[in-house]
């Protein structure tokens, strides 16, 4: 473990606990107010993969550092216990705009799982997303996935628990989870935590050993119908007996989520994935506007109107110029 | 409600309103209560999975709030303090209880984890509870954890081969501790959890995380 990544964890003063995991607990910690936290693990873990994350950072140019600390909870340091072992990482807050202000309670991280379940999220003031939002917070998770692929990481516990979402000032998520991402072509020696009704089948079956970028589309998949599902789905629905039925999936999407939830492969790439959603995007556009009829109808007809008053007041005033400009010639001929 | 297709978590809070709780005692485990149904509102997700049952029992058991969404219920009923400690009654009612909503829920196409049962209580029996426990044990199916007063006995504690026992202390009251156990055993619902390595049946699994509780299906 290099010296300067490393804190010993006597050197912290823990906080509040403010969130726990399958596997770890997160704290605020004395003297970081500025945005990291504490994630302490319940058993000490293997540095190696750590210690490549925190390498792959520091070795990134500035535009994908900043892209990856404004997207995920990117292990920033990593915490040692007395022993030497590995104890815990400091990773750093999710920015407000990912925290939901509740009608009860604290406030939340708002995950994925507001809007799967956004008739119960409504009640308690997460005011449900139109279609087009929807498809722009996938987008740009779509993003984030692609360029973790790009660096050579997979994404393993892709869940709506783990990915945050937020509308303000424009669509975008942050992936907490940080133990999630490993190099691809790694077979670490943890455990594979992954969450009940999003794990990749071929992982499940044994298949193969850890996810991959295969199961990163599965999970993509899992999220789009899911999300666009809401508020009828729920975690015993199939997937693909969901997309039949599923009015919501726009057209150039079908293929590709009909692909993704394929429980073998080949599964489309994340590429294909990105510019899929552009086109649904686009396509679904104007029909969010033609869901509103009377404020398009009304909007057509001023325009129409507008355009139809200015030709008149035009030709008005053409008119009124010539006779004009024909009386005054007529009445210069009658004074000569 | 009906809950065509959900995953349903039956939860049974067995809530001793023996004399002794009366006042403080019964007055946290309200609150804990309220806590417990703003929680689950304001997780959509086990809003949707957790369904929850309170039956306080002294002399005889009486079910206060049936199995419910509780984010839908308007108002928790009180506790009111009475009689003695008559575990075998509520061991005997539980049983027919939890075999009734499972067979409701089935009906309905619901799928349903184990049902979690927690036992909160200030004292030892007043009754022969010992054949009502085997009973309930061997039939409902459920994973029993218990919350007691610390002065409770510990061997009697473990005559009821709960999964888990709590301990919980005057000075923190019981509704403090039945309010972070239950929060605690649903939000497990949700967690990650171990899929590389072999799962042991409940019966072997050491007293652990909930996800060895809950992740089944009866």
């Amino acid at each position: 473990m290099g010296s300067l990544s490393v804190l010993s964890e006597d050197q912290l003063i823990l906080r509040a606990l403010v969130g726990r995991g399958g596997t770890a607990s997160v704290y605020e910690v004395h003297g970081y107010d500025g945005g990291m936290l504490f994630k302490k693990y319940d058993q000490p873990r293997d540095p190696a993969g750590m210690s490549q994350l925190i390498a792959i950072m520091s070795q990134s140019d500035a535009d994908v550092q900043a892209v990856l600390r404004a997207s995920l909870a990117w292990p920033d340091r990593m915490v040692t216990s007395e022993d030497g072992q590995l104890s815990g990482v400091l990773i750093p807050k999710a920015r407000q705009a990912f925290v939901a202000h509740l009608t009860v309670g604290p406030p939340r991280l708002r995950d994925l799982n507001y809007l799967l379940y956004e008739e119960r999220a409504a009640r308690v003031g997460v005011v449900p997303l139109p279609l087009v939002k929807k498809l722009r917070i996938v987008t740009a998770l779509a993003r984030v996935l692609s360029l973790l692929q790009g660096l050579g990481l997979v994404y393993e516990d892709l869940a709506a628990q783990n990915v945050l979402w937020t509308t303000d000032p424009a669509p975008d998520v942050f992936l907490l989870d940080c133990d999630s991402l490993r190099k691809v072509d790694s077979q670490p020696g943890d455990a594979l935590y992954t969450t009940a009704d999003w794990t990749d089948p071929r992982v499940l079956s044994g298949q193969v050993r850890r996810p991959d970028h295969a199961s990163v589309a599965y999970g993509l998949g899992l999220l789009l119908i899911r999300t666009l599902n809401s508020p009828t789905w729920h975690p015993s629905t199939d997937a693909l007996e969901g997309i039949e039925g599923m009015q919501m999936v726009p057209t150039p999407l079908r293929k590709i989520l009909a692909g993704s939830l394929r429980r073998q492969l080949p599964r489309p790439t994340l590429e294909r994935w990105i510019e899929a959603l552009d086109e649904a995007i686009d396509s679904a556009l104007p029909t969010e506007v033609q869901t509103s009829p009377p404020r398009v109808a009304l909007l057509r007809r001023a325009t129409l109107g507008g355009w139809q008053f200015q030709t008149k007041a035009r030709l008005a005033m053409t008119i009124g110029v010539l006779c004009g400009v024909a009386a005054g010639i007529a009445a210069m001929l009658a004074w000569r | 409600m009906r809950e065509i297709g959900r995953r349903v978590l039956p939860v049974y809070l067995a809530i001793d309103v023996s004399g002794s709780m009366a006042g403080q005692s019964l007055a946290s485990v309200e609150q804990a209560l309220l806590q417990f149904a703003d929680e689950l509102a304001a997780s959509p997700i086990l809003g949707d999975t957790v369904r929850v049952a309170i039956i306080e029992f002294s002399d005889y058991p009486e079910v206060i709030l049936p199995l419910s969404d509780m984010t839908r219920v308007r108002a928790i009923p009180r506790l009111r303090a009475r009689g003695a400690t008559n575990l075998g009654a509520l061991f005997v009612f539980l049983e027919k209880l939890i075999r009734s909503d499972i067979h409701r829920l089935r009906g309905e196409d619901a799928q349903v984890f184990r049902p979690l049962v927690l036992l909160l209580t200030d004292g030892l029996p007043t009754d022969n509870w010992r054949g009502a426990h085997e009973s309930f044990m061997q039939t409902a199916r459920a994973n029993l954890i218990v919350i007691a007063h610390e002065d409770v006995d510990g061997s009697f504690l473990e005559q009821l081969r709960a999964l888990r026992i709590y301990r919980w202390t005057p000075w923190d009251g019981p509704g403090r501790t039945l309010s972070n156990v239950v929060i605690e055993m649903t939000q497990s619902l949700v967690r990650s959890t171990v899929v590389t390595e072999p799962r042991l049946p409940n019966s072997l699994q050491p007293p652990g995380p909930i996800s060895d509780v809950s992740d089944e299906w009866v």
